[in-house]
């Protein structure tokens, strides 16, 4: 399972391979669930985020680049998108039957891989895990809020009370904190 | 308009998807024509991109893959994929990969860095925080000095008060009218008099304006035909053309009978040294 290999697997997918797309599944598809899992509270909301992620490999495996993002963090960072957009779907209708769509996802971005994706092995991304968990409370909470739970500073302030100038100021600090495990 | 820095505080923010609505706009709007914040967000977005692949993988249903494949592709999925054995579950696969991979020694050691690092970037967003609050406490202290200062010219104020009433209120209070000579005749003050409180002056009106080196010396004036005028306080015409002085009770005189203004350098004399300008009886009841 090299990055080569990866992409090799991308690129047949590109060319329609639905065999490939399976493999993909094989080796993602618990991962985006995870993530899923932790952002979406229902499980049929995570089921269709997975589902979701899958579309969207399929379709956008042409564009797939390589030089860009890894294979797993292009599709986890897909995922995370994707459950997001279901999250506040899922707040702006809540009373929303189960199964049924929610609000159509944004359209995607216009060319090349997705922009908020970056390389990143697997060992740098373990290295931000251990920063994350090691990170003091208060900082820890405000990046899952953010990252995890797809709320703004304001909405992150309305919801803990922390006045929006410290959420900020905090925030910052967190993310900077998660940034340098990475460089040192 | 937004500057540079600004724009710079937000790059984390906006990697971690938590700016506001507008402040999206003014960032996304200033990330197009600035490398440094497009620099600083593409090395951000490691950071994002090893959070979304930090979460613990958890086993999807099993039949989740199939409604997958079929969604993504339109079509469903093929008989010989379908009817092969189930593969190991996913969840395995990737614990096996990290256990193969990683060494948790270093993933310790990275974590006990981050740990120091970050107690340390904690410690100094606490410091910011500190200096903030400093901030408040110095802009409190100076409002209480200001609010003392106030406090103590109202207590001046409300002695001066107290005085005024003394005088006015004092059983052996005299009230003394006084007139303007030669070329002030418009002038007038009234003087309020007790030997036991005080002498107050009042409703001065048309009295010469005085430059900063002189000030307006009221004199009371003893009975007996050679007495010599005491002096019985210094007063200056206010900006509204208005004068109040209230002196304490003069220790050097027990009865007048008259009272008179001259012009004084401005520390006062012991005796007049120019031609009274204003003067008045005391009238005897």
């Amino acid at each position: 399972m090299t990055a080569e290999s990866e992409a090799t697997l991308v690129r047949a997918v590109a060319e329609g391979s639905a065999e490939a797309l399976g493999t993909l599944y094989d080796r993602h598809a618990a991962s985006v669930y995870g993530l899923a899992r932790r952002i979406v509270a229902r499980q049929d909301d995570a089921e269709e985020v997975v589902q979701d992620v899958f579309a969207q490999v399929w379709r956008d495996a042409p564009r797939y680049d390589p030089a860009r993002a890894t294979v797993a963090g292009w599709i986890m960072v897909l995922a995370r998108t994707r459950a997001i957009d279901r999250l506040r779907a899922r707040k702006a209708r809540p009373d929303q039957e189960e199964g049924v769509e929610p609000a159509a996802a944004p359209p995607l971005a216009a060319a090349g891989a997705d922009p908020e994706t970056a390389v990143i092995s697997s060992e740098a991304a373990s290295k931000v895990r251990a920063a994350f968990s090691a990170l003091p409370e208060p900082l820890r909470t405000l990046v899952d809020l953010a990252y995890f739970q797809g709320l703004t500073h304001s909405e992150i302030a309305g919801q803990t009370g922390v006045p929006l100038g410290t959420v900020k100021t905090r925030l910052r600090t967190a993310v900077a904190s998660l940034r340098l495990v990475l460089t040192a | 308009m937004t500057t540079h820095s600004a724009f710079e505080e937000m790059v984390a923010a906006y990697a971690v998807g938590a700016l506001d609505a507008d402040d999206r706009r003014a960032f996304e709007a200033h990330l197009a024509s600035c490398k440094q914040c497009a620099a600083e967000l593409a090395a951000l977005r490691q950071v994002t991109t090893g959070l979304a692949m930090s979460v613990d993988p958890v086993a999807p249903p099993a039949d989740l893959k199939a409604r997958t494949i079929a969604r993504a592709t339109g079509r469903p999925q093929a008989h010989r994929e379908t009817t092969a054995p189930p593969a190991p579950p996913p969840v395995s696969i990737v614990h096996v990969h990290d256990k193969a991979r990683g060494s948790w020694a270093w993933l310790a050691a990275a974590a006990a860095i981050l740990v120091a690092v970050a107690a340390g970037v904690y410690a100094w967003s606490l410091r910011n925080e500190l200096a903030a609050v400093r901030q408040l406490a110095d802009a409190a202290t100076n409002d209480a000095t200001r609010l003392r200062a106030q406090l103590l010219a109202v207590r001046q104020e409300s002695a001066k008060m107290a005085q005024t009433l003394g005088v006015l209120a004092a059983p052996d209070v005299v009230r003394v009218d006084l007139k303007g000579q030669g070329d002030l005749a418009t002038a007038t003050a009234l003087v309020y008099w007790s030997a036991a409180h005080g002498v107050l002056l009042q409703n001065g009106a048309n009295l010469p304006a005085l430059d900063r080196d002189h000030v307006l010396e009221l004199w009371a004036v003893p009975p007996g035909a050679d007495a010599k005028p005491l002096a019985a306080g210094l007063f200056r015409v206010d900006q509204m053309g208005l004068v109040t002085m209230v002196a304490p009770p003069p220790a050097t005189f027990a009865a007048a009978d008259a009272f008179a203004i001259t012009v004084e350098p401005s520390a006062g004399s012991p005796q007049p040294t120019t031609p009274i300008i204003l003067a008045g009886k005391v009238k005897k009841s």
